[in-house]
């Protein structure tokens, strides 16, 4: 029986606004606090992982030197093509499931204020290249304010639909006391904020933080029987077409296929869901994965949420239960996977869903996206 | 990319044309994305296309124009998206469909494309 990968620990520091640190400190101290909460301990590490979307992101080796790890049978310093922060925690699973590593940790730092990544190497460099003749537009931003009109064309929603995910993120945030962001938010608010690039609002975008987070994945066999959650799936999916501004799925980049191949591997389906943290970098993000999830009928997310109750405290599906990256803070998708586990185990407190026992974290958008399918056990 | 900015120089909107699938692409990427042929021609479009989506960014100052940045799908072939500012137009106005005519333009930072409505100028 081949040994199945768990989250063993996780961890988050900050997020915060107040006193930015290295980022290595930060992400050292995210480590450090995930392999204590797996209990585990660094000379049980034998695979970094970690995002690297900017150039000042510590990398995997530094953070072996940090950690005094003397040898690594796994690591990488996955760029930033990939899915936001779980680019690092689907390579730290594979090495896991594929026997590379023991205990695998993926971790990424957040800043506020980060660098800009650069354009990537190659062919993808040209989005960068013809937006940048028309002014200060960033392609993932542009694409999602295009995305949130062509669904208006193709699908008759209104773009306000995503108002109900700012005001959701809001409504859990005010009940998790690591968020970053805790003001109430009201439709009202919402469509009063500040137009940032129209249809897309200001608190359509996530809240830059500073902070870090870490995933502990581990073999079965190795965590014993401490508490932890089982990787029930897990699956990428590029979609096709050139990038964002020009991918083949405008509406749902590659949403639908990463979906689809979740549930493919997966022991249970949409339907079993407890409970949905799901990428919110822009609230578009968010609903066109619950519709590609199949958590919600495409197209039909501003009827189905019922006004925001059906995904808010006590609703049938609760999503994003930390305030997700709009409300508790951008911490590239770790913040999600530390709310997915915390749930799983119970221990969220006033956020906490009865009974949570299956989770779907889902990660990026356009060519880059990710997701996995949790479960207590 | 370079041929698409020369193009634009030029006065001209271009796409690369597999000889293998006759596919037309853009972004130009120097070898099909359907097929994997490796030698795509440069060739040069109508000029037309219609409204895919579009987004505004507000004026910044009081005096300042808002910016209407559009993806305009070439009615070369389904799917074929270039980006430019939407020019002579209001954004009120822009419905999906809507027939649009190309032009060359010019920014501080780059050659850019241009979309007016359709006879609204000349295409040389």
């Amino acid at each position: 029986v081949t040994p199945q990968a768990v989250i063993a620990g996780t961890a988050v520091v900050g997020p915060r606004r107040d006193l930015p640190r290295a980022p290595l400190a930060d992400a050292g101290q995210a480590v450090e606090r995930a392999l204590a909460d797996a209990g585990l301990a660094v000379p049980d590490v034998d695979g970094l992982f970690t995002y690297t979307h900017t150039p000042t992101d510590p990398r995997a080796r530094e953070m072996q030197r940090t950690l005094g790890i003397a040898d690594l049978s796994g690591w990488g310093d996955l760029g930033v093509s990939g899915a936001s922060g779980m680019a690092a925690v689907v390579a730290a699973a594979e090495a896991v499931l594929s026997g590379a590593c023991q205990v695998a940790v993926a971790f990424k730092a957040a800043r506020q204020r980060p660098p800009s990544p650069g354009v990537p190497a190659g062919c993808l460099s040209a989005e960068e290249r013809l937006l940048a003749g028309y002014g200060p537009f960033r392609v993932a931003m542009t694409s999602v304010a295009m995305r949130m009109r062509r669904r208006a064309f193709e699908l008759g929603c209104d773009p306000g639909e995503c108002g109900f995910v700012a005001v959701n993120a809001s409504r859990w945030a005010a009940r998790n006391d690591r968020a970053a962001r805790r003001t109430l938010l009201d439709l009202d608010a919402y469509a009063a904020s500040r137009v940032v690039l129209d249809p897309l609002r200001l608190h359509d975008c996530d809240y830059p933080v500073d902070g870090a987070g870490a995933v502990v994945i581990a073999r079965g066999d190795v965590v014993g029987n401490r508490p932890a959650v089982t990787i029930d799936a897990l699956s990428c999916a590029t979609g096709s077409g050139h990038g964002w501004l020009f991918s083949d799925d405008f509406l749902y980049g590659a949403t639908r296929r990463c979906a689809g191949r979740l549930w493919e591997r997966a022991s249970f389906g949409p339907g079993d869901v407890d409970v949905g943290q799901v990428y919110d970098g822009f609230s578009y993000m968010a609903i066109a994965w619950l519709e590609a999830l199949g958590l919600c009928p495409e197209g039909r997310f501003g009827k189905w949420v019922e006004g925001g109750d059906r995904i808010g405290p006590g609703g049938d599906l609760p999503v994003n239960t930390s305030g997700g990256q709009l409300a508790e803070g951008r911490l590239h998708t770790f913040g999600l996977v530390h709310e997915a586990v915390r749930q799983l185990r119970g221990d969220c407190g006033p956020h906490q869903v009865a009974g949570a026992a299956t989770a779907v974290v889902t990660a990026g958008f356009g060519p880059q996206c990710a997701a996995l399918a949790l479960r207590t056990g | 990319m370079d041929a698409y900015f020369t193009g634009l120089a030029a006065g001209r909107l271009v796409a690369e044309r597999c000889q293998a699938c006759s596919r037309l692409q853009f972004p130009l990427e120097g070898r099909c994305a359907g097929c994997g042929d490796g030698d795509p021609l440069i060739e040069v479009l109508s000029g037309e296309g219609v409204v895919y989506s579009y987004a505004v960014q507000p004026g910044r100052a009081a005096e300042s124009a808002e910016v209407v940045l559009a993806l305009v799908e070439a009615v070369e072939q389904p799917g074929l998206r270039y980006l430019g500012l939407l020019v002579d137009l209001e954004a009120g106005d822009l419905a999906p469909g809507m027939p649009l005519a190309f032009r060359p333009g010019d920014t501080d930072a780059a050659m850019v494309a241009e979309w007016g409505p359709a006879g609204g100028w000349d295409v040389t």
